[in-house]
């Protein structure tokens, strides 16, 4: 368990660390809860909005423990997506929800919360997270509208959370990344569906003039992240689904891979390594990636979406590392031989050579049964000493 | 221009992704000229046969997929009362929602967005469905098909779950059952005695209009 940081920086740094990192993206409450019994992970419900800097302290706490606790080499924190002091949640009524049904066709429902992008949340009191919702902007004029007090990236208490885990990541020697939200996705999800596809055919200036924003925002809070003494950022939102890539692989390029490169450029001013991660098929994504956004790293390589570590790390092991890639859907339904051996042969697909951290393909959702994931976790350590041994 | 250039034109303009309001254009000149509505619908559909064959070579994605499906159905809107003046334009009725426990949508969505451009019925119960809205729904609604769409893997016994109850019911045998989604595969969908997995938006509206078709006497795809 020592030198798990550097364990991590050798591993991007494409060299052979001690051992393989293990790492998750993201672990729902209620197996947080199950691990850390009886400690409690607060729900925005449990606390009122005046003791919201309680809960972000308390949260960012219990979650650096476990995490550690786990053996994980680096958490994660976020001063992207979290919102100032100031700001309070809108929830749409009933008659709202009524309204934008008629105006959508979609089905709102009362209760949908509307954060700080425009985006739909709901949330689910099973896993006890949020989920997107429909996008609430229905046309550039209301995206102009809004945009008018776009998010401002140092806005006071953005990163009070950020601040808490990065501290207790640096007393327990664990390496901190930092979340960042893909443009593409911060977009997508702020309009229903098709009037964003249809924004994109049919206004590229403004599709370009948004990504640029959201760009500027999240240069800014990469230098935050620097601040905060981050070593990598953790780019999520999906830009791939199932069947491939949302849009065509040279529509991506032009339009976010090279914003995108100016995010890594950001990262790399403050020393940190930028990853991209999306769930799906991002397989016809990867050169615009590599090549035109030059990520430091790809998380999580959904094997679900056929995507096959192995075949990546050959074309492509030299430039950029590695994170995943075992599948959530085997977390949720395999058996733990399955889940070893599956385990055991991203490791020795992806471990020779350094530049890979073991983790699920997406997070510990709460359907996930919690001996696979321990028994992930058990196997990367088990067989992720190096020189890796497994045949 | 002849009427049989101006729909060539349209389903052209339908498979390019063309803007909307050129398509619409189109679809108005068609009318203006005197075009049997139907034979408009017909385009349509055909242009999105080609749109969706497109997308399973991977040729199309979803942004292509799913405009060509909003921009029929903005057709279809447009040209529902000329229609309804020659002709009935529901072919069926199809009852789609993600299952309990899974707040996902976006998959379901574009099923949504391309069963209307057929001219199917669609009513959409919406994310996070328990059992009895879709059983009390294909009670009332008495729908051709069922659609249980879900992206997390606790669906499935939502799924088993939904099916059971519609065969204890005695509904099971009124209606066909389609299940999509992430988490879900044809295997599953054998075991749980659903009648199909659609792989995908595509799957989708071809397995409802074979089936709507064979059932009503209408025209199956191909």
């Amino acid at each position: 368990m020592e030198n798990r940081r550097n364990d991590v920086l050798t591993t991007m740094s494409h060299e052979e660390p001690e051992r393989v990192p293990i790492f998750e993206m993201g672990i729902d409450p209620p197996h947080i809860e199950t691990l850390m019994f009886p400690e409690r992970f607060w729900s925005p419900a449990d606390r009122p909005a005046t003791e919201r800097v309680e809960l972000l302290k308390h949260n960012g706490e219990v979650q650096v423990r476990c995490w550690d606790r786990l053996g994980f080499s680096i958490v994660r924190t976020d001063a992207a997506l979290t919102p100032p002091s100031e700001w309070s949640a809108k929830v749409i009524s009933e008659e709202e929800a009524k309204n934008l049904r008629k105006d959508t066709g979609l089905s709102y429902s009362a209760g949908t919360f509307i954060d700080e992008w425009g985006r739909g949340r709901i949330y689910d009191s099973k896993c006890r997270v949020w989920i997107q919702q429909y996008g609430t902007i229905t046309s550039v004029e209301e995206w102009e509208e809004w945009a008018q007090s776009f998010p401002d990236p140092w806005a006071e208490g953005r990163d009070v959370g950020a601040k808490i885990v990065a501290e207790l990541a640096e007393e327990r020697d664990l390496a901190l990344a930092g979340l960042l939200r893909e443009p593409f996705a911060t977009l997508f999800e702020a309009f229903p569906i098709s009037t964003y596809y249809r924004l994109q055919l049919e206004n590229p200036d403004f599709i370009k003039k948004a990504v640029k924003r959201y760009t500027d925002y999240n240069c800014e809070t990469i230098k935050r992240y620097g601040e905060l003494g981050c070593d990598l950022v953790i780019s999520s939102g999906d830009i791939a689904h199932r069947d491939g890539p949302h849009i065509r692989p040279a529509l991506f390029d032009e339009f976010f891979a090279k914003e995108m490169h100016r995010q890594v450029e950001a990262a790399h001013r403050v020393a940190i390594k930028y990853v991209k991660h999306s769930d799906g098929d991002i397989r016809t994504l990867i050169p615009s990636l590599v090549d035109t956004a030059k990520v430091d790293g790809l998380h999580s390589l959904d094997p679900s979406a056929g995507v096959d570590i192995g075949k990546v790390k050959e074309e492509w092991g030299d430039k950029i590392f590695l994170m995943g890639n075992v599948a959530v859907d085997s977390l949720a339904l395999k058996s733990e031989e399955e889940v070893i051996q599956e385990t055991k042969d991203c490791i020795r697909k992806a471990a020779p050579g350094g530049g890979f951290i073991l983790c699920s393909s997406n997070s510990w959702y709460t359907h996930c049964k919690l001996v696979n994931c321990l028994t992930m976790v058990r196997t990367g350590q088990d067989y992720g000493a190096y020189p890796i041994q497994i045949l | 221009m002849g009427n049989s250039e101006i729909l060539a034109e349209l389903k052209k303009a339908i498979i390019d992704c063309v803007r909307l309001d050129e398509a619409k254009d189109l679809a108005r000149k068609a009318l203006n000229a005197g075009v049997n509505p139907l034979d408009v619908v017909e385009v349509v559909r055909e242009a999105l046969d080609e749109v969706g064959d497109l997308y399973e070579k991977k040729e199309y994605f979803l942004m292509e997929l799913t405009l060509a499906g909003s921009t029929a159905t903005e057709i279809m809107t447009m040209i529902r009362p000329e229609l309804k003046k020659t002709a009935s334009l529901t072919k069926g009725k199809v009852v789609i929602g993600t299952v309990f426990g899974d707040l996902h949508y976006i998959g379901k969505d574009i099923v949504i967005a391309m069963l209307t451009s057929q001219g199917l019925d669609v009513i959409d119960l919406g994310v996070d469905v328990p059992c009895t809205s879709f059983v009390e729904a294909v009670k009332n609604e008495q729908p051709d098909v069922l659609a249980m769409s879900g992206l997390l893997t606790i669906v499935v016994d939502e799924m088993r779950k939904v099916i059971d109850t519609l065969r204890n019911e005695g509904l099971r045998e009124g209606v066909k059952i389609m299940i999509g989604g992430r988490a879900v595969n044809e295997a599953f969908a054998q075991e749980i005695g659903a009648d199909a997995f659609g792989a995908n938006a595509v799957d989708a509206v071809r397995l409802a209009t074979e089936w709507i078709g064979g059932r009503k006497g209408g025209k199956p795809k191909k």
